[in-house]
């Protein structure tokens, strides 16, 4: 009987969280199709006329194409350096280096301790002295420190999980260090990897501080979608609950498929 | 096909020293089990013959060339690993081409090479699984199929049964035994079961503490070990062992009674020196078992327990307060409580010096006498 009862209690819990997590969600959506009057109405408005009128306005914007393009490349960017550097440095660590271990890891975590805008101020200085305040290139080589960082500390778990007897059989088969890298533990350690830079991906999408210390013209989407606060006389909600749907599509999108990808390649019929 | 020689080799983990300079010779075609206890250095060894652990003094030579410095894929050797190592995101036919591959061996030869050890391993219809979906059984064939197609000099076995269920541990021992008659090559295998190793060797190499105890043929370590921990180690139930002092005629005193085991024995001993008396649960006999001239003595004990194994019985029993472990047959059991006057077969009786734990006997002659 009271078993019964703790069982129904943390499953009501658990909705309630979920409501909680979700509502707000929920209330972005559903004001994003709303017409302004029905936003600011002081009684929440459930049935109403939807529009698509935020949406456009958006759309429409050319700074948000251009923000959607500058996004696309920065964190493209960022994040491919970020794999291509952070997934070996990863694997060296978790295998070859001993001694160092320890205080490389937290080196790498301590920086992401520090506070984002303790590392966009001395950055706004060193681009604006380089010439290069304002493009692309700054916000790309600044976002490597996340990307970079944020895989090597998730990376080397997942190596760590790799067995090493594996990889010591395939040096017995004649495989040199970099091949049983590449054909071994790199496959091995993929699904983890994946999402390793899944989570990477996420929060430099999301990334606004960095991205408007360090840009006036050139802005990633984040920085668009801030931006729409300002617009006009009056704070339009419609339009910002659209921009944040938008802004938020690309990476539930891409999560989605990723998981589908993994899921299937990854899976195990049953035996 | 090789020759393997370890010279002194020695190696260290920071302040602990796990090989203390061996020395061991393979011949061509030897199947030589490593066995010991958890942490007497017979993986190490293993592993630094396979190139998988640096050697830190000594040398290793496999087909009288010195391997010291060769990469583990340069050494052809082969091994098996206790956890299968199994590559988990290939299949099988691709775990066992994997090392061909490299070698850019044509496709078609690939496939048939694989083809036919799949079939000598049974597991020709398992070719197009992933490892996940193999039983544990299953997967040790596999990891057996992948070290032999590459035709190597040498096959490395680490503890490949430890992981599988006592009957696919039997089964899979004599498929090694088979293979490894058919193919003839040169085989080390490790373990720590006593069992194992007396069935698959040609000869045992026991170690502990970094060194070896004893090498021999299966029955010499048995029959004949040289040392109290190899006494102790090898056989089941574990040895009997009493305290004893030399004494006059021939004859051995221990507790309350003597044992005669011949002047010869005792050659240069001198009486009263201590002794340590080894006698195994199947040579102490229920009276009438034994001819009258092979009877050292008897030990009157008390059955203190009977536990039936099926064609034998265990007595555990009690002579004063040691405790002796008796094997009989498993048809007519003595009774519990009951008081046995055992008889002690002079020709398998093993004595020790408790100091330095070596055998005191002349190794050939018991060999002979038991043989």
């Amino acid at each position: 009987m009271g078993r019964v009862t703790l069982r129904l209690g943390g499953g009501l819990l658990t909705w309630l969280i979920v409501l909680l997590a979700l509502l707000p969600v929920f209330w972005t959506i559903l004001s994003s199709f709303k017409s302004l009057r029905d936003i600011v109405s002081p009684i929440p408005v459930l049935v109403f006329q939807p529009t698509l009128e935020n949406y456009r306005t958006v759309l429409t914007t050319p700074a948000v194409r251009d923000g959607l393009v500058n996004s696309i490349i920065v964190v493209g960017s960022a994040l491919l350096i970020g794999v291509v550097l952070g997934v070996p440095a990863a694997y060296a660590l978790a295998r070859f280096v001993r001694r160092l271990k320890g205080d490389i890891q937290f080196f790498v975590l301590s920086l992401r301790f520090m506070p984002p805008v303790a590392v966009a101020l001395p950055f706004i200085a060193l681009w604006l002295d380089l010439g290069l305040y304002d493009t692309l290139i700054a916000v790309i080589v600044t976002y490597c420190i996340v990307t970079i960082s944020t895989i090597i500390w998730l990376g080397v778990p997942a190596f760590e999980q790799v067995p090493r007897a594996i990889e010591e059989a395939a040096a017995l088969e004649g495989y040199g260090p970099f091949a049983v890298f590449w054909k071994v533990a790199l496959p091995v350690a993929a699904p983890s990897l994946v999402g390793a830079v899944l989570f990477t991906f996420v929060i430099t999408w999301n990334e606004l501080l960095i991205a408007l210390a360090l840009t006036s013209r050139n802005v990633t989407l984040p920085v668009v979608a801030a931006g729409f606060t300002t617009l006009g006389m009056e704070v339009p909600w419609g339009v910002i609950n659209a921009s944040s749907v938008v802004l938020a599509l690309p990476p539930l999108i891409l999560v989605g498929l990723i998981m589908r990808f993994i899921d299937r390649y990854f899976s195990r019929p049953a035996r | 096909m090789a020759t393997i020689e370890i010279r002194d080799i020695g190696k260290n983990y920071g302040d602990v020293r796990v090989l203390d300079g061996l020395n061991l010779d393979i011949g061509d075609g030897e199947f030589i089990v490593l066995l010991g206890p958890s942490g007497c250095g017979k993986s190490t060894m293993l592993r630094m013959i396979a190139g998988l652990e640096d050697v830190d003094s000594g040398t290793i030579a496999i087909g009288s060339k010195v391997v010291n410095n060769l990469a583990p894929g340069d050494r052809r050797v082969a091994m098996v690993f206790q956890s299968y190592a199994l590559y988990p995101h290939m299949t099988v036919f691709d775990n066992i081409a994997f090392g061909l591959r490299r070698l850019r061996v044509p496709k078609l030869e690939i496939t048939r090479r694989v083809d036919e050890v799949a079939k000598l391993l049974a597991i020709d219809g398992l070719l197009a699984r992933k490892p996940a979906q193999l039983s544990g059984g299953q997967q040790q064939r596999v990891a057996m199929a992948r070290a032999m197609i590459k035709t190597p000099s040498v096959f490395l076995f680490d503890e490949p049964l430890s992981n599988l269920d006592a009957k696919l541990r039997d089964h899979l021992r004599v498929e090694i035994k088979r293979l490894h008659g058919m193919l003839g090559t040169t085989t080390i295998f490790v373990t720590h079961d006593q069992l194992e190793a007396m069935a698959l060797a040609d000869r045992i190499v026991v170690m502990n503490g970094g060194r070896i105890e004893q090498q021999g043929t299966p029955q010499e370590i048995y029959h004949a070990p040289q040392t109290l921990f190899v006494a102790r180690f090898v056989g089941n139930p574990t040895i009997n062992l009493l305290d004893g002092r030399v004494g006059t005629d021939g004859r051995i005193e221990y507790m309350s009674g003597s044992l005669d085991v011949g002047a010869a024995r005792l050659d240069g001993l001198a009486p009263g020196s201590p002794l340590t008396i080894g006698i195994r649960a199947r040579d102490l006999k229920l009276p009438g078992r034994l001819p009258e001239a092979a009877v050292a003595g008897r030990i009157d004990a008390k059955v203190e327990l009977v536990e039936l194994l099926g064609d034998e019985a265990q007595l555990d029993l009690l002579v004063g307060d040691k405790s002796l472990v008796v094997l009989v047959d498993g048809r007519t059991p003595p009774a519990i409580g009951s008081t046995l006057s055992l008889e002690v077969d002079r020709n398998a009786l093993h004595l020790f010096d408790p100091e330095s734990g070596r055998a005191i006997h002349k190794t050939g002659q018991k060999l002979h006498q038991a043989a």
